[in-house]
């Protein structure tokens, strides 16, 4: 890294305000990189979650450089390096455009969520899908393919007949029982509507395994045979799993095709987070989602929907954290402040945000890590001092009445969720900004950090220093050093995420915040004395949105990118993303114009990637 | 069960202890755990096993004091009075987290490093490969029996999880106590036709089912493959369960609560004890004859318990700088939840089985991911095993390991875990002992 890169630098000396916080933790920015195991004290634990296979392998600070910087162990750094500055790896940085690059196949389970929206379009009830197991995959919420137990299963099984009760009585072609004893009828049904259970034709064998069921129901009256056979096909395999094969018949070159089925199954799935609609059905069986110009149009319609759009809010929110499995998050947030309405208000304020700058401003990411904008109703406004918002209104949109406020990264909900229950956590921040803004892995502290963890006889005149205290020492610096600095960037926000301007610890409470530092992003050194210049520095980062991007195609593809895979898939993205300006609905949509949207390698659907 | 395999199994034991106690002249440092039993009532008992964990280990004056035999409960602890002499209290073993006194792993593994009894080589990333089989699924598989996985209030991360398969997949815990109840009771009750229909129906799902999974199998790669065998495995025991249609049964009583009533924390209490009836129930009906119950993992996220006026979070006070207030709420924590593991035991008790209790045949294990509630590592467990499964563990013991000096002196865990699995599944396995020959040495020592 060199001083030409500084040029949005207003001083050569980009260190001076570390310098001023600690002349160690400069030492120790330059000195020890968080991801090289002079973290564990000589412990046996790779400090980097999986290295195999993660990526973003990235050390914290790499040697000569700040978070994000040259990073050359990174195997992303081609595609965040949009310009010729950064050396990468010039051999690798070519080969994405020569040829087309096919992705792996999809196998998921659905999720309670997408189970929910799919049984709610073929049966009108709601929430079937909640007995589904949630977990974290790749930092989102998903249901594991595996399923977990007996218990899970029967309680599909359970969903199925429920399912099957509501679709008897909620199906048109249904309505009428007395052609129940009709063998032809009830083919002619289950053709239909299994097409629309397994999101494709069923094949000749299915059918008459469906027939058989029907059959053995007949014993007991028509209507039982109906009955059960419907609940069979809401228990397959077919409805509750997601499996893509491609069409064998179309290979070249070890490439396969998705079938135009799978294809609508990848737009739906992706874009509105359940099953095709009729628009999509009807394209899938009239060939047209051939082109890639079909396809983009028909991801474009989708994000646009209802469910598009609350797809593309809760992606931010569970990126933000505001979205997440344990209920101590909202615990969290209603442990604030003793009305319900506010701690409520919370988390629709900060997805209501997202959702204009996506859909109404059409915005990019820099207007989301930037809007001057909050969404307030009137106990949210009250709480937070704003005036004029009557009681009646609903949510609406005034400006942030604070100066050190600014965007998605500074909402109360997101301050709030990156903190403990009793005090602004600058660590748990900044680890928070490192993992999901800079895609910096920050490993887990290991006890042998523990056993060396400094207590605190007196604290320090500011949290700052009192931070610096604590985690400049040896066990800790790798890591704190480096994700420390990120956090005390939000210092002048509490545990609730509310404005302060002076300490809130003993003994010097009244002692002015500093929440200045700087930042290295892409090779370029930002200064900042305030929250809101730290987020208008990563907003003008290249490096926030090509992570944004990771985190995108994690959230769809329900696993951690590859970088050897998945390297062409987001340079490819990001090209799309930068010729549509930016927009963050096409930041989603743009994956559909990938080849590894449209495209299956052979070898990937005999041997699955885990 | 076979009486025979135990029998086996306590003579090779006892071989080998002469012979190292003659090679190695390692004192005794406790009285035997295990009691040679020549018979186990021949009544219709089978052995049970429960796996709990609660939140950030325990306070050392949680544990007893006085002697092996001699020893007076805590105060913590005065609601196990009525089991005394049932309890095993174990304290200074190390977890898998902690392989020597130089290295412990990152704590967020204690869960799996646990009950796994070995430590997860990854850090966060959810790869099954590093894992072992967890306890309650050794013990399950040895006996050929069914078991439940059960959580309170327990994250959704691979790192939350107490029951692995073997091979390692996690078995996410079902936090629903609905569904629990679905599985198990949902057919008691009706008469003989209905029963027959239900029969029929699951039958004709199920063929169907196993069809179309059979035939995907048969079109994807050995990954994807994997996880159909797993829906394959389960839909098997599903179709087994047909067969206990309308067989005699006491459901438990049971409010029929809104899925969403399990994700909320203020139900902490409640979700708890219904889990816990339900194990009861489940054993009592047979229908499972292990469980593990997961409260908290305790991390970062936190739980609180402001019923016990306590309003910070459990994982915030065990690295509280003021010390004192942080213990005054933890004392109230840790005496909370031994409560809540006195009542199982109540009611395992009151529930009978062959000629005795079902407390007489079960073993329960109790323990956190962590040993000292401070320390976060796996170092000085603090563990409780009660139950004696029909006499054949020495229970009414207060066992401590030295807590402080050479690795030698740190037994291992996994070797209890051992004799544990041993105990109830009257089978060695292969799963749960240490490489560490003198660990092992003491470990037999403990034994009669």
């Amino acid at each position: 890294m060199t001083a030409s890169h500084d040029r949005r630098s207003p001083t050569s000396t980009r260190s001076s305000q570390l310098l001023r916080w600690s002349p160690l933790a400069l030492t120790s920015v330059a000195a020890i990189a968080c991801s090289d195991g002079a973290v564990s004290g000589g412990g046996g634990v790779p400090p980097v979650a999986d290295p195999g296979a993660t990526m973003g392998a990235a050390p914290l600070a790499s040697a000569g450089g700040g978070i994000g910087g040259q990073a050359q162990s990174d195997p992303f750094t081609p595609v965040a390096a949009p310009t010729t500055t950064t050396p990468g790896l010039p051999g690798e940085q070519s080969a994405c455009s020569a040829v087309p690059v096919p992705g792996s196949p999809v196998f998921v389970r659905l999720s309670a969520k997408e189970y929910s929206l799919a049984a709610f379009d073929l049966t009108g009830l709601e929430n079937a899908g909640d007995f589904i197991r949630r977990i974290e995959t790749a930092g989102f919420v998903a249901a594991s393919p595996t399923l977990s137990d007996k218990t899970e299963l029967n309680a599909y099984a359970t969903a199925a007949d429920l399912l099957a009760a509501a679709a008897l009585e909620s199906t048109a072609e249904l309505s009428d029982p007395s052609q129940f004893v009709s063998e032809a009828f009830v083919q002619d049904f289950l053709q239909t509507f299994g097409a629309r259970v397994f999101r494709r034709p069923l094949n000749e064998a299915e059918t008459s395994r469906y027939l058989t069921v029907y059959q053995s129901g007949l014993e007991y009256s028509p209507e039982d045979a109906v009955r059960w056979m419907l609940a069979a096909l809401f228990a397959s395999p077919h409805f509750i799993y997601r499996v893509e094969r491609g069409a064998p018949t179309a290979e070249a070159n070890g490439v396969v095709p998705l079938t135009s089925w799978e294809l609508a199954s990848r737009l739906s799935f992706f874009y509105s987070g359940s099953a095709p609609d009729l628009d999509l059905r009807e394209a899938a069986e009239g060939g047209r989602l051939e082109t890639t110009e079909e396809i983009l149009n028909q991801a474009r319609r989708l994000v646009q929907t209802e469910r598009g759009r609350s797809r593309l809010v809760s992606f931010f929110s569970q990126w933000v954290g505001v979205e997440d499995l344990d209920a101590a998050v909202t615990d969290r947030l209603q442990r604030f402040d003793s009305s319900p309405e506010v701690s409520a208000a919370l988390q629709e304020s900060l997805e209501r945000l997202v959702e204009h700058v996506a859909f109404e401003q059409q915005g990019t990411f820099a207007d989301l890590l930037a809007s001057p904008m909050v969404f307030v109703n009137q106990p949210l406004a009250e709480s937070w001092g704003i005036a004029g918002v009557s009681p009646e209104a609903e949510f609406q949109s005034v400006e942030i009445p604070e100066e050190h406020r600014l965007g998605i990264l500074t909402h109360p909900a997101a301050l709030a969720v990156h903190s403990t229950n009793s005090f602004a956590n600058a660590s748990l921040r900044g680890a928070f900004i490192a993992e999901h803004v800079l895609c910096t892995p920050v490993p887990e502290p290991d006890a042998a950090v523990f056993s060396q963890f400094p207590v605190i006889e007196q604290r320090s005149a500011t949290n700052r220093q009192t931070l610096e205290q604590q985690h400049m020492t040896p066990a800790c610096a790798g890591c704190h050093s480096v994700i420390d600095p990120l956090g005390v960037a939000f210092e002048n926000f509490d545990q609730a995420g509310r404005f302060v301007s002076t300490e809130q610890h003993d003994p010097h409470p009244e002692t002015a915040i500093d929440a200045s530092g700087s930042v290295s992003l892409g090779g370029l050194n930002y200064e900042y004395q305030n929250a809101a210049e730290f987020v208008s520095a990563l907003s003008q980062s290249d490096a926030a949105e090509q992570c944004l991007s990771r985190h995108v195609l994690r959230f769809m593809l329900k696993r951690q990118e590859s970088p050897q895979t998945d390297r062409c898939t987001l340079e490819r993205l990001s090209e799309h993303v930068d010729l549509s300006g930016g927009q963050l609905t096409e930041l989603f949509v743009g994956l559909a114009a990938t080849d590894a949207f449209r495209f299956l390698t052979v070898a990937d659907t005999q041997e699955m990637q885990p | 069960m076979s009486r025979n395999r135990i029998r086996k199994a306590h003579f090779r034991a006892s071989s080998l202890k002469r012979r190292t106690v003659l090679a190695s002249g390692i004192a005794l440092i406790a009285a035997p755990l295990f009691r040679a039993q020549e018979t186990r009532a021949q009544a219709a008992t089978k052995p049970h096993f429960i796996a709990i964990q609660h939140p950030l280990g325990q306070m050392t004056e949680w544990l007893p004091s006085g002697g092996t035999t001699d020893f007076e409960l805590s105060e913590q602890t005065t609601s196990l009075q009525p089991f005394r002499d049932r309890l095993l209290f174990v304290r200074g073993m190390r977890s898998a987290l902690t392989e020597n006194l130089n290295t412990d792993g990152a704590h967020v593994q204690g869960v799996q490093a646990t009950f796994t009894g070995r430590r997860p080589t990854q850090n966060t990333s959810a790869s099954a490969e590093s894992i072992n089989i967890s306890i309650d699924q050794e013990i399950a598989q040895l006996l050929g029996a069914d078991s439940l996985a059960l959580g309170v209030l327990s994250g959704g991360r691979f790192r939350d999880v107490i029951s692995h398969r073997s091979g390692g997949e996690p078995i996410y815990p079902e936090k629903n106590a609905v569904k629990v109840f679905d599985l198990l009771f949902s057919d008691v009750g009706g008469d003989q036709l209905a029963q027959q229909k239900l029969r029929a129906q699951r039958q004709s799902m199920f063929d169907a089912w196993e069809a179309d999974l059979t035939d995907l199998k048969t079109q994807l790669g050995a990954q994807q493959q994997r996880h159909l065998d797993a829906h394959l495995t389960e839909l098997r025991g599903l179709e087994l369960d047909l067969a206990k249609i309308g067989t005699a049964c006491e459901a438990p009583m049971m409010a029929q609560e809104q899925a969403d009533y399990y994700t909320r924390s203020a139900n902490y209490r409640q979700i708890g004890k219904q889990m816990m009836d339900l194990i009861v129930a489940a054993f009592g009906c047979d229908r499972a004859q292990v469980a593990s119950l997961m409260w908290h993992t305790g991390g970062q996220a936190g739980i609180t318990y402001p019923w016990l006026e306590s309003t910070t979070s459990h994982h915030t006070l065990t690295h509280a700088s003021d010390r004192e207030e942080a213990d005054d709420q933890l004392r109230r924590v840790y005496t909370w939840y031994t409560e809540q593991f006195a009542y199982l035991l109540q009611k395992l008790s009151e529930s009978p089985h062959g000629e005795g209790s079902l407390l007489d045949n079960t073993v329960l294990f109790w323990t956190s991911s962590l040993g000292a509630h401070r320390s976060h590592n796996g170092r000085d467990m603090r563990v409780l095993v009660a139950g004696n499964v029909d006499g054949y563990f020495n229970t009414g013991q207060y066992i401590q390991s030295p807590t402080n000096g050479s690795l030698g002196q740190h037994r291992p865990l996994n070797d209890l875990m051992g004799e544990l699995v041993r105990g109830v599944a009257g089978q060695a396995s292969d799963a749960f002992h240490s490489d560490d020959m003198n660990s092992i040495d003491e470990m037999l020592e403990i034994r009669a």
